[in-house]
């Protein structure tokens, strides 16, 4: 913009952004940055004058003010009960699965059970993974970064696997054509048994046969299922991955999801990496990420049933379960069971225990909150119970 | 320090929120009810009604402690807010 201001065609231009700029300096610290963002663009377009652009202005800052939450206001219990009375609606209409495009993914309340409670891993994980410029048009190479991408055990190109009793081996089939369409050579699978140290490893024709060294049948049972799942190629934890175009590109959509592993692949956007697992987001880019994954998520679940629920009141969960630094669920083992005060504890859950563990410790309670002042038949302090009055008669004159 | 050479930075809204009325209101009114005499010539039936005019002329000599959680206040007179109104 600077170096514009010389040119004769963006002079023309250029005092009305300034005085734009000038009128809304004022507001910097007032008004969030994407409102002042809006009403700059919305205010270069329009065809006004000076005052009646300060009006509008300041009509926006009036309707910001307005639109915010008072002291005193019962914000928490709000947002519980505007995502809690929707969450009953949900129970009658899922309880199951949807399928989406081959992918079972969990919805309705038992996602939303699931985002609350903090679970380590969520019973349908699922990434979508979108490609880098090379990779992201053509099917063939997002196929590549697929298999790349896709966890291929075993148990995936083998059509059978039996252990022959009077040679003491496995014998493994392998289905040809499967693994030339995974991309997986017999003497690849051969050494990657060798790798396991279990016994001698031959290859004939379709068969790869094991002698294992021990001949224990407990051992040799165990001993098939590590084989069955043994990893030849791709990521660990991620089952299935499917090549589907949106729009011009192709994007994959897996089962399963493991992000610090994905990321690292080659042909990925490492920017555009979904993963539906917050725990994992929070682990890999940090707890600010894993608020918003939390956001996005819980907010989709209750849109996608036809919820209208207010954004504001999924943020305000999200900022409590993450403003710790860690995920607390939203329950007995973190935010209801972490309270401060010893009363509001004993009033959410094994009351007794509560109160006799904070008996023998000498705990205090400030009586600070809701739940503590309703025990002891105090007012609350919420609404009207936050205002204190003095008053005070001037000593002279009125 | 008077009040009214404090600086005029208010803590909060700088006007009135509607818990902040109602409780105003109703302490007022309680007064009324039970015998204060009104601060001003009032056509006010009911002691509410008294208590609402009264709030609408600004003549309440009545202070308002705003609290934050970490124990920080500010008493703000009556007057200051009803200004910004």
């Amino acid at each position: 913009m600077a170096d514009k201001k010389a040119k004769t065609k963006a002079e023309k231009e250029d005092p009305k952004l300034t005085l734009i700029n000038n009128l809304l300096s004022g507001y910097v610290d007032k008004l969030p940055e994407s409102l002042i963002t809006e009403l700059r663009e919305k205010l270069y377009k329009l065809e006004l004058n000076e005052e009646q652009m300060r009006k509008i202005v300041e009509e926006v800052n009036k309707a910001y003010i307005r639109a915010l939450v008072e002291p005193g206001e019962a914000a928490g219990t709000v947002a519980a009960q505007s995502v809690g009375e929707p969450g009953t609606q949900m129970t009658l209409r899922t309880f199951h699965y949807a399928g989406v495009r081959e992918l079972n993914v969990t919805l309705g309340l038992p996602r939303l059970i699931e985002i609350v409670d903090a679970r380590r891993t969520p019973s349908t994980p699922t990434m979508t993974i979108r490609l880098d410029d090379e990779h992201k048009y053509s099917l063939e190479k997002a196929k590549e970064v697929a298999s790349r991408i896709e966890r291929i055990a075993i148990e995936n190109i083998a059509k059978s696997i039996e252990y022959d009793m009077v040679n003491s081996s496995f014998i493994i089939e392998i289905d040809e054509e499967i693994a030339q369409d995974k991309g997986i050579e017999l003497e690849y699978v051969a050494r990657a048994l060798e790798r396991l140290k279990v016994g001698n490893v031959e290859i004939e024709g379709n068969n790869i046969i094991i002698t294992p060294t021990t001949t224990s049948p407990d051992k040799i049972k165990r001993l098939r299922e590590r084989i069955l799942d043994l990893r030849l190629k791709g990521i660990k934890g991620i089952k299935r991955v499917l090549v589907q175009k949106e729009g011009d590109e192709y994007v994959l959509h897996t089962d399963g999801s493991n992000l610090s592993a994905v990321l690292q692949v080659k042909g990925i956007d490492p920017h555009k990496v979904y993963t539906n697992n917050i725990s994992e987001i929070a682990e890999v880019l940090g707890i600010e990420a894993a608020r918003s994954a939390i956001i996005k998520e819980a907010f989709q679940v209750l849109d996608q049933q036809g919820l209208d629920v207010d954004m504001r009141h999924v943020i305000l969960i999200a900022d409590l379960m993450t403003c710790t630094g860690k995920i607390r669920q939203i329950g007995r083992h973190g935010v209801s069971g972490e309270k401060s005060s010893v009363l509001a504890r004993a009033a959410f859950e094994v009351t007794v225990k509560h109160l006799l563990d904070a008996a023998s410790h000498g705990e205090e309670d400030a009586l600070e909150g809701v739940t503590e002042n309703v025990i002891v038949g105090q007012s609350i302090p919420l609404g009207t119970g936050v205002v204190e009055l003095f008053m005070r008669f001037p000593k002279e004159g009125a | 320090m008077s009040p009214e050479s404090e600086s005029r930075q208010i803590l909060g809204p700088e006007v009135m929120t509607r818990f902040e009325r109602a409780r105003v209101l109703g302490a007022r009114a309680l007064q009324i009810s039970m015998g204060a005499p009104p601060l001003i010539e009032t056509t006010g039936k009911t002691p509410l009604e008294i208590a609402e005019q009264e709030l609408k002329m600004g003549v309440l000599p009545i202070t308002i402690r705003r609290k934050l959680p970490d124990g920080r206040y500010q008493d703000i007179p009556l007057k200051w807010l009803l200004k910004n109104q």
